[in-house]
């Protein structure tokens, strides 16, 4: 039977793989795009997990199983939905004004300062200024690419890993989490006094 | 770094206004509330009533007397023996007219057998408005319908029984039938005992309900709330025992009231209820024995039935409250004034008061605790 | 004696008619693409096309008899959980439709089909599509796994098997959360949105407990794998997670040797040569794998949105929640998907807990009995369907009565709790999830550490 080519084989094979790559790339981009360019903000928040959703799929087709679960777990569910219900409750819509449909001409109808401007160019300068850096750095680079077979439990390999050989940045990440944590509850804690349930006729 | 968080402007919220009803599946019927929120918390509450209005008075002053007497039932769908009561002893005062002795205990027994009704109705209704959704509510209603099959027995109907008529009431039972009413009441306090081992000590149920929606007494008596709402929060105004009617001076009962200084909240108006159905079952073991023979109508019910000119009010202790009821005859065969006082609409006046600063999922634990009909609001 | 016992008698056989008439055509219709089929062509000695048809049809039998299955199976669920419920309240429930109601759910499902489509005014018709499709579409998935693991590895399902079996089930059962909070924004509803917002709020909150819970029994097992971790529990119920993973392994028949022998010293010897503490170590072990099976069931009824933690669809104050705007289609795929996770979460309970497709009863008291001869029996009289053509093999046929039995009695035990418990409030919905249970889940996971450290005397 081993002359036949299986459908695990078709599958790791290197055309599929990439032309499973692009096709999960091409649909990584397109939402990236959706989640800048749409106007709702709370529907790009909802595409932006889409994004991460596929960037899973990325890591699912590098063999890094653990990886992908925890992307959508953690970066889709659990930070991308506490941001996009954040959005709900403060309303963005009452901050439309500041919006980039209002830039260009100033509410006095006097000329843009030219600070102003630079707002408007400098997101778009900074984004393909960094582009161009990864991407030097990733095609300058000659990447050693191992021949080793990936292993099949590498969530134990991993778990080694993290607890022998990293575990000082992993414990120091613990702390990072932890001090956020406490960070957040301090925040909670002063903001809001303890609510006082009042009976009586409202005046 | 605290002092300046705190000392940093508050953050600017929104007060959010929900429109509940009138066909929000909780608020039993048609009632509408306009709520304005500030976040979940209710920062004002407005009833929005009379979706349900059906001039009961007016039609009570252009129907015959016969006619009318079917309708009354309608006013309070849940308690009818206590509405044709209201207008038949309001009539009766009227025109003087001596009730014979076994209508009058015959009268007590049914309209405590409909508290019990109504008052398990309210139980079932108010765990599904808790969130209990499918179990316990059927409990009560398995009670209930023995009421009803007995009701049916002796008025021919299960909701609007038209049984209590001006001068009497309108069918003398069985003597089998005054069997399995003293069979359903020896069986019944075993039933409450059951209810409460599900309900009273459950720990959700006890988060839900103690607490909650505290009505402090003098509130109470300035929004002239009455019934067991009333007596959980201290005063025991119960009219069969302050300004007692028909034959309860001969009914050995207590009236229970909850001696609370800070006023009563869901939970007391919960257990008043449930020790208003034992007393029930008491008074109608009560009548069983002490009932006596003899005539059941002293007023021939004809069509064109008449009532003498003049003034004549009444108010009996219906299940939700004072029940009054006000009439103004000039002789003929329709009434000239017709005035309903109703203990839900005065109830629910209190409710918009209760709810402030409370969630919105109090907001059903609080109005359902207060057992408002509205169709008793709305006549 | 008991005064519902004809109801009872009735369920029983609802369950066991749907059994007969739904699970096991499509076992026996997937069994016959997905493992029968592919032998046939493999023997016939095919070209290359051939056998990668094959391969294909065995690789995606499994994923396609899951989607055939599972709104069935949801479809049965429902009117179980209503007989069920009518039993508690002394009704009679659905009795009308078909013989004595068991076409109820069909009939329901054609009424939902043909109802209007309807989608508000105002609201985001994309993601409001879109809403019922992520909600439903990882309960698919995430099924996947665990069905491995509840056949016992069939060579059907042995594909689905994951070495991160039950992260891979979390993870995809995370993910109908964005559903919700999708369905509740988009409807451009107030109640639906504060549904939305509830659920998001109370799924987080009640994930880390249950996470927390299923990873503490993943440290006992020593893997991720679900296959694993069922197959660790074979042998009775002493070996069962719900009693320490292990921590009274063989217990059982060192009794009954003991008992025949009249000779304690050898179970002392065996169990406990390090005295007290070992001893202590089981107990702590007991008892805390309770705790993690308390935790576990109420993380998971937050999780679905079961009574008591339905707050986002709370009908007395949201209406209806999320899914207030949905009607037709969407609203029966947001009802299906909500009966699948039920089952989900009891096949996970069972596989975890409950020791999968495990029977409960020790060994040596199997042995006990005169069954050896009677499967040795069927054994050579089936051993044609057996051995060469893998159509069941015994191991199979009584993990998934033993596993049908399970899970069903767990959804059976979370009716019982909707039919008896009032909903929480809110806050004390949050209260109970973030001062009680993930502390809970904490203290639990540091004495199962703790614990398992000083079993010494028959880990692993």
């Amino acid at each position: 039977m081993e002359q036949y080519m299986m459908l695990h084989d078709y599958v790791s094979n290197a055309a599929a793989e990439t032309a499973l790559f692009y096709l999960i790339s091409i649909f990584a981009i397109i939402m990236s795009v959706g989640v800048i360019s749409d106007r709702n903000v709370i529907r790009s928040g909802f595409i932006l997990i889409g994004v991460f959703g596929a960037i899973s799929g990325l890591f699912l087709l590098l063999q890094a199983q653990f990886l992908a679960l925890a992307q959508v777990m953690i970066y889709a569910v659990g930070i991308t939905l506490v941001v996009v219900i954040a959005l709900m409750l403060t309303n963005p819509r009452s901050e439309k004004d500041t919006s980039y449909e209002n830039e260009p001409v100033s509410k006095d109808g006097s000329p843009i300062s030219p600070f102003q401007r630079l707002r408007l160019i400098g997101p778009a300068f900074v984004g393909i200024l960094s582009f161009f850096t990864i991407y030097t750095a990733i095609r300058s680079e000659s990447w050693i690419a191992s021949g080793e077979q990936v292993s099949p439990d590498n969530v134990r390999v991993l778990g080694t890993a993290l607890t022998t050989t990293y575990s000082l940045p992993f414990e120091f990440a613990s702390v990072l989490l932890l001090a956020a944590l406490i960070g957040a509850i301090m925040l909670a804690k002063a903001e809001r006094p303890t609510p006082v349930i009042e009976i009586g006729i409202d005046e | 770094m605290v002092s300046d968080i705190t000392a940093s402007k508050p953050l600017k919220t929104e007060d959010m206004i929900i429109n509940m009803g009138p066909q929000h599946p909780a608020t039993h019927g048609v009632l509408r509330m306009v709520l304005t929120l500030d976040g979940e918390r209710v920062r004002h509450a407005e009833a929005v009533i009379g979706h349900l209005h059906r001039a009961q008075e007016w039609q009570g002053q252009n129907r015959t007397w016969f006619q009318y007497q079917a309708l009354i039932d309608r006013v309070d769908y849940l308690s009818g023996m206590f509405t044709s009561w209201a207008m038949s002893r309001a009539a009766e005062n009227l025109e003087d007219l001596v009730v014979p002795e076994r209508a009058e205990w015959l009268r007590v027994m049914v309209s405590e057998m409909n508290r019990i009704s109504s008052h398990l109705l309210w139980l079932g209704t108010y765990l599904i408005d808790l969130g209990a959704m499918f179990g316990f509510p059927f409990y009560p209603f398995r009670e209930r319908e023995k009421l009803l099959d007995l009701f049916e027995e002796i008025a021919g109907q299960r909701m609007m029984f038209n049984y209590i008529r001006i001068g009497g009431v309108q069918r003398d039972p069985k003597p089998e039938w005054f069997s399995r009413v003293r069979a359903f009441c020896k069986e019944f306090p075993d039933r409450v005992t059951e209810y409460e081992s599900i309900v009273t000590d459950n720990p959700i149920f006890l988060k839900r309900t103690k607490g909650i929606g505290i009505l402090p007494l003098d509130l109470a008596m300035d929004f002239g709330v009455t019934g067991p709402t009333l007596r959980a929060s201290g005063n025991p105004l119960d009219l069969r025992k302050t300004s007692p009617y028909s034959v309860y001076p001969k009914i050995d009962f207590q009236v229970h009231t909850l001696d609370k200084p800070e006023g009563g909240d869901t939970w007391d108006r919960y257990i008043l209820r449930i020790r208003e159905m034992r007393e029930s079952t008491r008074i109608i073991e009560q009548c069983l024995d002490m009932i006596t023979e003899g005539p059941i109508m002293g007023k021939k019910q004809i069509a064109g039935m008449r009532v003498k000119a003049g003034e004549g009010f009444s108010a009996i202790e219906s299940p939700r409250g004072i029940l009054g009821c006000y009439i103004i005859s000039d002789g003929s065969d329709k009434a000239y004034r017709f005035r309903w006082r109703n203990p839900s609409f005065c109830n629910l006046a209190v409710v918009g008061e209760l709810l402030i600063g409370h969630p919105i999922a109090d907001i059903m634990a609080i109005f359902g605790s207060v057992d408002v009909i509205l169709p008793d609001v709305d006549r | 004696m008991i005064p519902n016992a004809p109801e009872i008698g009735k369920l029983a056989f609802i369950i066991a008619f749907w059994i007969c008439a739904i699970f096991l055509p499509v076992w026996a219709v997937s069994w016959a693409v997905g493992v029968f089929l592919p032998m046939i062509i493999e023997g016939q000695n095919p070209g290359p096309e051939l056998a990668l048809v094959a391969d294909i049809l065995r690789t995606a039998t499994p994923i396609l008899s899951v989607l055939v299955f599972i709104p069935l199976n949801a479809m049965f669920m429902v009117l179980y959980e209503r007989r069920a419920l009518a039993l508690f309240t002394v009704r009679m429930g659905p009795n009308r439709v078909g013989p004595d109601g068991l076409l109820q759910t069909a009939a329901d499902a054609v009424k939902l089909l043909l109802k209007e489509d309807i989608t508000p005014r105002g609201a985001d018709a994309v993601i409001f599509t879109l809403a019922p499709i992520v909600f439903f579409a990882p309960s698919i998935i995430g099924i996947l796994p665990i069905l491995a693991a509840i056949t016992n590895n069939h060579p059907l399902f042995a594909i689905t098997n994951l070495p991160t079996g039950i992260f891979f089930v979390l993870a995809s059962a995370s993910i109908p959360l964005v559903a919700l909070v999708m369905a509740g924004w988009s409807s451009n509803n107030k109640y639906s949105l504060v549904g939305g917002l509830r659920a998001a709020a109370q799924a987080i909150s009640y994930e880390i407990p249950l996470v927390l819970s299923l990873v503490t029994v993943c440290l006992m097992a020593g893997t991720l794998d679900v296959v694993k971790i069922a197959q660790q529990q074979d042998g009775g119920f002493l070996n069962w997670n719900i009693l320490g993973g292990g921590a009274l392994r063989g217990l059982d028949a060192a009794i009954a040797t003991a008992l025949k022998n009249q000779d304690w010293a050898p179970v002392i010897q065996a169990f406990y040569p390090y005295g007290a503490a070992s001893f202590v170590a089981a107990i702590v072990l007991i008892f805390c794998s309770h705790i993690l099976l308390g935790l576990y069931l109420t993380g998971a009824c937050a999780e679905i949105n079961r009574i008591p933690f339905d707050l986002p669809e709370a009908e007395s104050e949201l209406v209806s929640g999320y899914n207030t705007e949905y009607s037709g289609m969407k609203f029966a795929i947001f009802f299906l998907a909500e009966f699948t996770n039920l089952f989900i979460v009891s096949c996970i309970a069972t596989v975890m807990f409950f020791g999968g497709g495990d029977n409960p009863f020790p060994q040596w008291f199997l042995d006990q009995l005169p069954l050896a001869g009677i499967q040795a029996g069927l054994g050579s009289a089936l051993s044609f369907l057996i051995n060469d053509m893998r159509l069941v093999d015994p191991d199979t046929f009584w993990a998934a009565i033993w596993v049908i039995i399970k899970v069903y009695s767990l959804v059976f035990f979370a009716i019982l709790i909707r039919g008896t418990l009032p909903r929480f409030r809110i806050d004390q919905l949050m209260d109970f999830g973030w001062k009680r249970l993930v502390p809970l889940s904490l203290i639990a996971f540091l004495l199962v550490v703790f614990a398992r450290v000083l079993v010494v005397s028959h880990g692993y």
